[in-house]
Order: structure tokens, then sequence, then C-alpha cells
């Protein structure tokens, strides 16, 4: 069945509720399954929880709602271009804090927009590193025993273990 | 989901698409963080070869064989660019040759070649008859207006 409201209402992981237009809802395909069975209206006591923490929830929310009437309705070239650009600014944010869990929460509600956007945002912030600058920013530990990196570099010269 | 989230934390699926969007020497690089990742080096999707990535193309094609000696070649090569600058010597043509035969026996879909300086690779014929390539680039020249697109 489907809604017969605009918006409804989610809880996130940490038991706060938020409200996101239908439109924007249906960029998610799991949301918007349960909106063609769950028939949603203003008396409606059913608020069903997405598995993503508050400050997550409000980014993606933000994000949906901006891309939901190019989804809907189609765009020209200049709204594009600009949609592009607001991409940019949204991705700006703290990584260690978010952005991996922009990347989860777009996996899991099934966003390839969004998905896409988080992967190259990592990759990009990837490939402005050293490797050395990965392994400490992301705290990533050294579990290669000496005779396994001796062999690993065997294979692939010039690696760095440091 | 945990409160603070990692790049350690994300499923290899993940991990997977956003080292596929990244140079091969980073994505192999990052891959040999940690013992988690080190598997995946061998059946990268993409592989971007790019030799103003190296010091000399020695060490490029030191490097660009001891990935594909590796590699799985049972899985899905989706992307494969050789990006050379320098002139070579016949026999170290001959390597990228045989690369490039390699790349082609794990069936990608994509396809680019770029050659600097002309130095003339052998592009094998059987690239025109690989059915799973939808985008094939094959260019020569300095890369400033007088390279050739033959497809």
């Amino acid at each position: 069945m489907s809604s017969s409201v605009e918006a409804i209402t989610v809880l996130s992981s940490d038991g706060d509720e938020f409200k996101i237009t239908v439109s924007a809802a249906k960029l998610s395909k799991p949301l918007n399954w349960m909106l063609e069975d769950v028939c949603f209206s203003d008396d409606c006591d059913e608020v069903p929880t997405i598995e993503v923490n508050s400050k997550t929830l409000v980014k993606v929310i933000e994000y949906c709602e901006k891309h939901a009437p190019r989804a809907n309705s189609g765009a020209s070239d200049s709204d594009a271009e600009e949609l592009k650009k607001w991409d940019i600014e949204f991705m700006k944010m703290d990584v260690k804090d978010i952005l991996f869990h922009i990347l989860m929460a777009a996996n899991y509600l099934h966003m390839e927009g969004l998905y896409d956007l988080a992967c190259q945002t990592a990759a990009d912030l990837m490939k402005g590193m050293t490797v050395s600058q990965i392994r400490k920013i992301f705290h990533i530990k050294n579990d290669f025993s000496s005779e396994e990196q001796e062999q690993l570099r065997r294979q692939h010269p010039g690696c760095s273990f440091d | 989901m945990a409160s603070h989230t990692n790049i350690t934390d994300l499923p290899d699926s993940v991990f997977e698409v956003i080292i596929s969007l990244l140079p091969v020497k980073k994505a192999v690089a990052i891959c040999l963080l940690s013992k988690r990742w080190s598997h995946i080096r061998l059946s990268l999707p993409s592989l971007d070869f790019d030799e103003f990535n190296f010091s000399s193309v020695h060490c490029f094609l030191q490097y660009v064989d001891a990935v594909m000696r590796i590699r799985d070649d049972s899985e899905t090569l989706k992307k494969f660019h050789l990006i050379l600058k320098s002139k070579c010597s016949s026999e170290q043509l001959k390597k990228i040759n045989t690369q490039i035969n390699t790349a082609l026996d794990s069936k990608p879909e994509h396809v680019e070649i770029y050659d600097h300086e002309a130095c003339n690779i052998e592009i094998p014929s059987c690239i025109f008859k690989c059915n799973t390539i939808t985008v094939l680039k094959l260019c020569e020249g300095s890369g400033h207006g007088d390279e050739s697109f033959f497809c």
C-alpha cells in the first residue's frame, strides 16, 4: 500500500526522531520498500528505526532532501552542475568523525549516489596522503611478522611497513 | 553502528570499491598496511598502472610484473590502464606486450593504453576480438593534442 503522507518520522539508533519527506526517503531502497508495504498516515504509530546514529542520519537526510527533486523529476544540466558543487561542499566534513559513518549508512540504506560520492571522497582523501600518514591517521597497526614483511618486500620491491 | 567508525571497520566489499578508485601503486601499498587487507591486492578489479608514479621505466615494469604475477586471474578485471611515459627497449616492449596479454586473459571491460613517447607498443590483435571490452582507448604521443585514438 502506498503512503498518503508527505513526510514520515524515523528513529535513529540513538532513539532520536527525524522527519523525512516521502520523496527523499524514496532515494533509499529499503525505505522505499517500507513505504510501499506500510500505510503511513497522520495518526500512524509506526516509527521505523534506522540503524544509523543521529549525527549521521541528519547528514543522510540532508543529502536525500537535496537530491530528491532531481531524482524524482529529472533536471537540467545547470541543475546537475549545481548539485555537483553542492555535493563537494557537503563532503567537506571531518573525515575521521563522520565520512565512514556516511559510507556505512549509504551502504546499509542502498543509496547508490551517496555511496559513490562517499567512496570517491574516501579515495581522494587517501590519494592525498602518504601510506605512512594513512597508517597513522587511521591507527592501522602493522600486524605482519618480520618474515612476512620480508616476503612481501620481495614480491613488491619498495613497499614500506613504516 | 559503532559510535566511532574507522576505515578498518568497513566491510571488505566497501574497502575494495574505495581501493579500486586509486592508482594501483597506492592501492597495493594500502592493502599491505594490514593482514586483514593484504589478500585484496590479489584481486584488484581495477589496475591503473602509471609510469609517472615511478622513478624509472625499469622500476615501473618491475612493479607491473610483480602485480600481474601475483594476481588471481580468475578474478574479474574491470579496468586495465597502462600509461607509459619513457622510451623503451625492445626487450621492455616485449614485457609490456606480455602484461597486456595477461590482462586480456582476465576479460577486462575497460582498457586504456597511453604511450607518450610513441615507442610502438605492440598491441595484441586479440584485443579487437575481446568481446568483454566496452571501452578501448589506445593513444600515442605526448598528450598535448597530437595523440591518436584508435578506438
